[in-house]
């Protein structure tokens, strides 16, 4: 079986290396054809941009714009080291994605795995929307409905609590609360939409490993252990890579929703501090500082999960 | 063949791909193209001339007509694509306008964005004075008015004064004027009550704190709208609009930063003896349940719906007592038996009338790009916005169309049904330039009908009776003040600040907590800013 690949390629004497590239990118023409428009989107829309960080190291000048605008000694970063505000801001950010993570990235595997073991068809398929479904609602409406839920006033939630307990809870208006009604409503909202990929590797699972584990006496549970779950491990270690270096990320929408005066301690997050400096506050330097900083360490965190997935199993996202 | 027909196909799909990226990107441009020139109507080509005193308008009709860009506050109703009024607008002028008027809710968020992107339309409603403003005037983006103002705006001139010029003067650029101020008619700040409440519960309408609180409390326990349920409450504090609205505070002898005491000190609000009684009283109310429990959850105007869908009470509005009349119809949709009346601004104990703060009502601010093309067309655009005939076209209309008389003594409109609906859609105040006359009067009274314009104009009338205008001037005209600002902001002490204030309402931090915050960690913080005005004698 003749398997040949790019690395192969470029991998042998260089006076051929030229050559033979060229006869591969020649073969695999069609598939690089293909690539080229997602390249072309990534290159114009996410490269390109970044020149806009150069705004986290100068005085922006409306006028001037980013090119003519002075710089300035790094005074964004060094204001933002040592605002009291920014600390806080971090940790809460920090707090609360790590919470998410722990929490909501299991969610979507174990209703995976639960939707792969159904055996109804229809059944399946009517879970599978239901479960989708709140991912094409938007924050706004959501928080709308969230709200009305939750509400002190009249509440369905609190209703049945009071009903239950004889006391209703504050959910909105308390930072006791206010992780816990987040991360709730992320799971609402997106752990049946999660599913997708990991039934999409369930999928790619060799179902003759489960007809010989049949044979061999295995049950459910043993098919799930030593089958299931191994045959899907790479695919959670690249969702979970990817959640990492999406960890700094909280989004702005959904806290910026569930924010007030009681909850403001554990609430402020970059995406809400960065938008009352720098779309309100109109401080675009500053702002941009703080998001290059949200950035750095996004990326920190990423690659470390990708050379401690690499570590630990030989086998990662970035190689 | 097979191989054939699989590179065929394969070609087939890159193009299909290619294709459909090329068009995307056609798409996103036609996109901005139609967002950008959905307000554009068609430019009127016929010569009209209207005489006025202050202003004639004679547009040529072999001259083609000036493409002026726009970004406008406008509200969410107003329609602009084939609007008359604009048309009729564009025909007085020559011109043709090409408006973007994003939401009113994000309008700062959005103006921010399009002043950073460089790429100005040639009319700008600012809608600030204050640090962002004065940058945008400093970093050259805003062209500088004082010479136009003095030779070339016949009608500004005629209406604005220096007090209200100052507002828009920026400091650090030489005091140089970049916007005219959007001035409006010093309202008469009321608080409206569901009279019918009151009725069925034998309350009178309140006046100072004390009395609003036991009203508030009666709305919240004795089943006002008599359906035998618990459900509602007095009112909602809507911090967000008004931290420190004037019909409540003005109760507590608060006054604002910039006016000085009988002896001259100048004091921060929060740093005055009213302040805790102020807070003092929120929390009261908070703790007995007179109040909307989820008041802080408010982010616009949650509390007027709140009021309209019969929840609560009272309305803490200045609206000009609109209330009772235009928004007072919200009310009846829900509950037809309603009836709405307007008391005065809240006042201490033994006061017979409010005394009241006001600073020049200047409700935005109008500005032209540095980089405009054309220049003396919108100077012109400008200052026709400050005559009558303007700010009556955009805000009554056109008769026949929104309205089939106007009285202009008692300023009232006659309208059919049609031409209200008309109304609504074409014609608003947020489209007005100067929000009153160039004699400083109303514009337009309440009511649409007799009945309501005498409601109105009675409420109007006793509101006016039981308040005391005093006029100010507000610091943030004053140089240095945002700078000063910034640098509370930065240190996070405003946002912590509202954090205290609305724990200690909800009764969740001690009265001692409390204080020592605001007079320890809040207050020191001011101490420059405070110095600045200090340093100003403003108002003195």
């Amino acid at each position: 079986m003749r398997t040949e690949t790019l690395a192969a390629a470029t991998s042998k004497k260089p006076n051929n290396r030229l050559r033979e590239l060229g006869a591969y990118l020649v073969k695999k023409r069609y598939l690089y054809l293909m690539s080229i428009p997602g390249l072309v989107y990534i290159i114009i829309f996410k490269y390109v941009p970044m020149y806009g960080i150069m705004m986290a190291f100068q005085d922006f000048n409306f006028k001037k714009g980013i090119f003519g605008s002075p710089f300035n000694n790094f005074a964004n970063f060094k204001q933002l080291f040592t605002s009291d505000i920014f600390y806080n801001v971090f940790l809460n950010s920090i707090t609360l994605s790590v919470m998410r993570l722990i929490i909501t990235f299991p969610i979507p595997i174990i209703l995976a795995l639960l939707l792969n073991e159904i055996k109804l068809k229809y059944f399946k398929k009517f879970s599978q929307t239901f479960m989708y479904l709140p991912h094409f609602i938007s924050w706004v409406v959501l928080g709308g409905i969230l709200t009305n839920f939750l509400s002190m006033n009249d509440g369905l939630i609190n209703f049945l609590i009071e009903y239950l307990t004889g006391k209703r809870i504050n959910f909105l208006g308390s930072a006791e609360w206010f992780r816990a009604v987040i991360i709730g409503s992320s799971i609402w909202k997106e752990a049946g939409w999660g599913t997708i990929v990991y039934l999409a590797g369930l999928s790619a699972i060799n179902p003759d490993y489960y007809e010989a584990a049949t044979v061999d006496g295995a049950n459910r549970y043993q098919k799930l252990w030593y089958i299931t779950i191994p045959g899907l491990a790479n695919t959670i270690v690249v969702m979970l890579i990817l959640a990492v270096g999406g960890l700094m990320n909280n989004g702005f929408e959904q806290i910026y929703l569930f924010q007030n005066g009681l909850n403001i301690s554990v609430s402020d997050v970059f995406e809400t501090y960065t938008y009352r400096i720098g779309i309100v506050g109109g401080r675009y330097s500053y702002s941009t500082a703080v998001g290059l900083f949200q950035s750095v360490v996004a990326a920190i965190m990423l690659f470390s999960a990708n050379y401690v997935s690499n570590k630990i199993r030989g086998d990662s996202l970035l190689r | 063949m097979k191989k054939n027909v699989r590179k065929l196909l394969a070609v087939c799909l890159i193009c299909l791909l290619v294709v459909s990226l090329v068009a995307c990107g056609k798409g996103a441009a036609n996109t901005d193209k139609d967002s950008a020139t959905s307000g554009t109507s068609s430019s009127g080509t016929s010569n009209s001339s209207t005489s006025n005193n202050s202003t004639s308008k004679d547009a040529s009709s072999s001259e083609e007509p000036t493409t002026l860009s726009a970004i406008l506050r406008l509200n969410a109703e107003y329609v602009i694509e084939g609007n008359p009024i604009i048309e009729e607008l564009e025909k007085r002028l020559n011109i043709k306008l090409e408006i973007e008027a994003p939401p009113v809710n994000n309008y700062g968020d959005r103006l921010n964005i399009v002043m950073a992107s460089g790429d100005l339309p040639d009319i700008i409603f600012l809608n600030n004075m204050g640090t962002l403003y004065q940058g945008w005037a400093a970093d050259g983006l805003l062209l500088r008015l004082d010479e136009y103002f003095e030779n070339s705006m016949p009608n500004a001139k005629a209406v604005l004064t220096e007090e209200e010029l100052a507002h828009t003067r920026v400091q650090s650029v030489d005091n140089g004027l970049y916007s005219l101020p959007r001035v409006q008619t010093k309202p008469w700040d009321n608080i409206i009550y569901r009279k019918d409440w009151l009725d069925k519960l034998g309350l009178k309408v309140p006046t100072t704190p004390k009395e609003f609180a036991e009203v508030m409390l009666a709305f919240a326990k004795n089943d006002p709208d008599g359906n035998g349920k618990n459900d509602t409450y007095g009112w909602s504090y809507n911090r967000v609009m008004a931290r420190f609205d004037r019909n409540l505070v003005n109760g507590f002898n608060m006054r604002p930063n910039s006016v000085p005491d009988e002896n001259g000190n100048y004091e921060l609000m929060q740093a005055q003896e009213g302040y805790f009684e102020f807070m003092d009283w929120l929390r009261d109310m908070y703790e007995k349940g007179a109040m909307d429990p989820e008041w802080y959850l408010t982010k616009m105007y949650e509390d007027d719906d709140k009021f309209y869908a019969g929840q609560i009470g009272a309305a803490v509005t200045n609206k000009q007592t609109n209330h009772i009349t235009k928004d007072g119809a919200k009310v009846k949709e829900v509950n037809p038996d309603a009836e709405l009346i307007a008391g005065p601004p809240l006042r201490p104990e033994g006061q017979t009338v409010s005394n009241v703060y006001y600073n020049p009502q200047i409700w935005g601010n109008y500005g032209i790009s540095a980089d405009s093309e054309h220049i003396d067309k919108a100077i012109e655009f400008l200052d026709y916005g400050y005559t009558d005939e303007y700010n009556e076209l955009v805000f009554i209309g056109i008769e026949g169309i929104t309205y089939s008389s106007f009285d202009r003594e008692k300023r009232i409109c006659s309208r059919t049904e049609e031409q209200q609906k008309a109304y609504q859609k074409y014609c608003s105040s947020y489209a007005t330039i100067n929000y009153q006359r160039q004699d400083k009067g109303l514009l337009l009274g309440g009511g649409s009908t007799d009945e309501e314009s005498v409601l109105w104009s009675n409420a109007y009338e006793e509101i006016g009776r039981q308040t005391k205008q005093i006029s100010y001037l507000p610091e943030s005209m004053l140089a240095g003040i945002n700078d000063a600002s910034v640098k509370i902001t930065d240190s996070g002490i405003t946002t912590k600040c509202d954090e205290y204030e609305t724990k200690y309402i909800c009764g969740q931090i001690s009265r001692d907590e409390f204080v020592d915050f605001i007079k320890n960690e809040f207050i020191p913080k001011y101490e420059e800013y405070m110095n600045i005005i200090r340093g100003s004698g403003i108002n003195k």
